[in-house]
């Protein structure tokens, strides 16, 4: 039966209802997003650089969806090609970030001693630097191209995973359990795995999930200043870069990659959020 | 039969890091110990006072600097093969922390059937079956064995870690302030429980704990520690006289150090008179 004197204001059952519908919401933008990077030959209406100069500038017409660019170029295509490369390149950035912060947090931390102060003085000195600035810095050294760019985000990023890494391994690699589980039989190996890392790569991947956003941000910026990939590639940041001097004429050019931009990104972070939320066991059952 | 011996057993612990050269701390030093099969021993002594370390060098986590730990009349360190695995089954431990104990992730039944996986080879039905069984054992529904750790109570939780202890059957368990940080009513039932699977299996305990009024309770013998000596040593707790174990200079510290659990009374008695008599009233 209704409480009439209830406050009127939303119930925690309904705010768990609203984040739900937010979290499959943003599950099925970057299922959309996955699916047109990898379908974007058979989806997009037109090769990515097809140059049609009398139809160039053109607002939405049927023969363009969302209009074209100064060369012409179809932007819907361009945008549909541009989620290749960005989600491509972002997946990557974050898989090599992982595996080296983890490979090397988790050696350093289950190690110790002058190992851990060594591996730890390295990471500090990475970890100095700006990350934007090294990134440039590095792309300036390296040369310009979309492997330089990986590379330098990920000498940039690794050091703050390993660093996390270390101190989730050193939190946990003294407790009670890990000696009862000694006790309990269990190898060195089955261990690490069973009790250490398993806690450490969900943590892992919850930092990395709310990561890709600005991981997103970090090569649209490359690409934008004109340090990462280059122009006729369709890359949302390289589109930006592009339209930057049409901004006033015609402003879809640097909206609307800009838009998918934001849109990865927060579809990036909702899941982030979430897993973080349930991935603690105490917080988890505070839902209901 | 000794399950354990020790024999001039010293473990000491360095401080300090890379570049500088820090103190030496002897935790444990020269200590002859003998665990025998079926009976349970009381390790007691202040804290710092080496009990623990002692503890882990009995169940072979920590290697002595000196001395040497026999298991079953052979040394525990060049064991290998199926002997070392039955030797590594044989000692089991609680701890004091339960919830610190076990993996905040891992279920119930997880915890309990880890050794029965490892040591057995158990899997699937037969595996939660056994662990139904031992839950049962230990008091706990076997219906929660699915549930996490935080979702039970302490003494919950040190009853399945009794009863993780139980799983390989060992011969002798060490128990590490096993019921220190538990009230007293709980204190009361799980020392009932140890009893009870004392009598029932023969499981021979090392029973450490700084708290002489539990240790009574369940000790047939008992050792006391002092800045890692073993500065006393009763073999038959039973045979003591009431006020006996106050007469010992080396327990008077820790039975002054207790608090009475009721103010006394008549206020003739003399502080260890006063503490003698809390000791037996358990």
């Amino acid at each position: 039966m209704p409480d009439p004197a209830a406050p009127a204001v939303p119930s925690a059952s309904w705010r768990g209802h609203a984040a739900t519908t937010m979290l499959v919401l943003s599950l099925c933008v970057l299922a959309l997003l996955v699916a047109l990077a990898a379908f974007a030959p058979w989806i997009a209406p037109y090769p990515p650089d097809h140059i049609d100069l009398a139809a160039r500038l053109s607002g939405p017409t049927a023969d363009h969806l969302l209009g074209t660019d100064h060369l012409g170029r179809d932007i819907l295509s361009r945008l549909i090609w541009g989620a290749r490369v960005s989600l491509g390149a972002v997946a990557l950035i974050a898989v090599c970030i992982l595996v080296t912060g983890f490979a090397v947090g988790s050696f350093s931390g289950w190690m110790g001693g002058w190992v851990d102060s060594v591996v730890m003085r390295v990471c500090e000195v990475f970890m100095t630097f700006p990350t934007f600035i090294l990134a440039m810095f590095l792309v300036g050294v390296l040369g310009r191209g979309i492997t330089n760019v990986i590379l330098a985000i990920v000498l940039t990023h690794w050091a703050w995973y390993a660093r996390l890494t270390r101190s989730m391994i050193i939190s946990v690699k003294n407790r009670d359990y890990i000696l009862a589980a000694r006790v309990a039989g269990g190898g060195r190996a089955a261990i690490f795995f069973r009790h250490i890392a398993k806690p450490v790569l969900a943590q892992l991947l919850i930092l990395a999930s709310l990561d890709l956003g600005h991981m997103m941000l970090h090569v649209s910026g490359l690409s934008f200043l004109g340090l990462g990939i280059q122009a006729p590639t369709p890359e949302w940041g390289v589109m930006i870069n592009d339209a930057r001097a049409l901004i006033w004429t015609n402003p879809g050019l640097v909206v609307l990659p800009g838009l998918m931009i934001l849109l990865t990104v927060l579809a990036c972070n909702i899941p982030g959020d979430f897993l973080r939320d349930r991935l603690d066991p105490a917080l988890a059952d505070e839902g209901h | 039969m000794s399950i354990v011996t020790l024999s001039n057993v010293s473990k000491i612990y360095r401080q300090g890091g890379l570049w500088r050269r820090g103190r030496t701390v002897r935790a444990v030093d020269g200590v002859n110990l003998d665990i025998t099969a079926g009976r349970c021993l009381a390790l007691v002594g202040a804290s710092g006072s080496g009990k623990s370390t002692l503890g882990r060098i009995i169940l072979g986590l920590e290697r002595p600097d000196g001395g040497a730990v026999a298991y079953r009349g052979r040394d525990l360190w060049t064991l290998s093969g199926d002997d070392a695995a039955r030797a590594r089954r044989d000692v089991q431990v609680v701890f004091q922390n339960s919830h610190g104990a076990v993996n905040p992730r891992c279920s119930a039944c997880d915890i309990v059937g880890e050794p029965l996986r490892n040591f057995d080879r158990l899997r699937g039905p037969a595996l939660r079956d056994r662990v139904a069984e031992l839950l049962e054992r230990v008091g706990v529904d076997p219906g929660e064995m699915d549930k996490l750790p935080h979702q039970f109570s302490g003494g919950e939780l040190q009853r399945i870690c009794l009863a993780r202890a139980l799983a390989p059957r060992p011969g002798l368990i060490v128990l590490d302030e096993a019921v220190s940080s538990l009230d007293m009513l709980n204190q009361a039932r799980i020392l009932h429980l140890l009893e009870t699977v004392k009598r029932e299996t023969g499981t021979a305990y090392l029973f450490i704990s700084h708290d002489l009024r539990v240790v009574c309770r369940l000790a047939d013998s008992l050792a006391v520690m002092e800045a890692g000596k073993l500065a006393a040593r009763v073999d038959d707790v039973a045979s003591l006289q009431p006020g006996g174990l106050g007469c010992i200079p080396a327990l008077r510290k820790l039975a002054d150090a207790l608090l009475p659990a009721e103010p006394a009374a008549g206020g003739g008695a003399s502080a260890h008179e006063h503490t003698a008599t809390l000791i037996f009233q358990i």
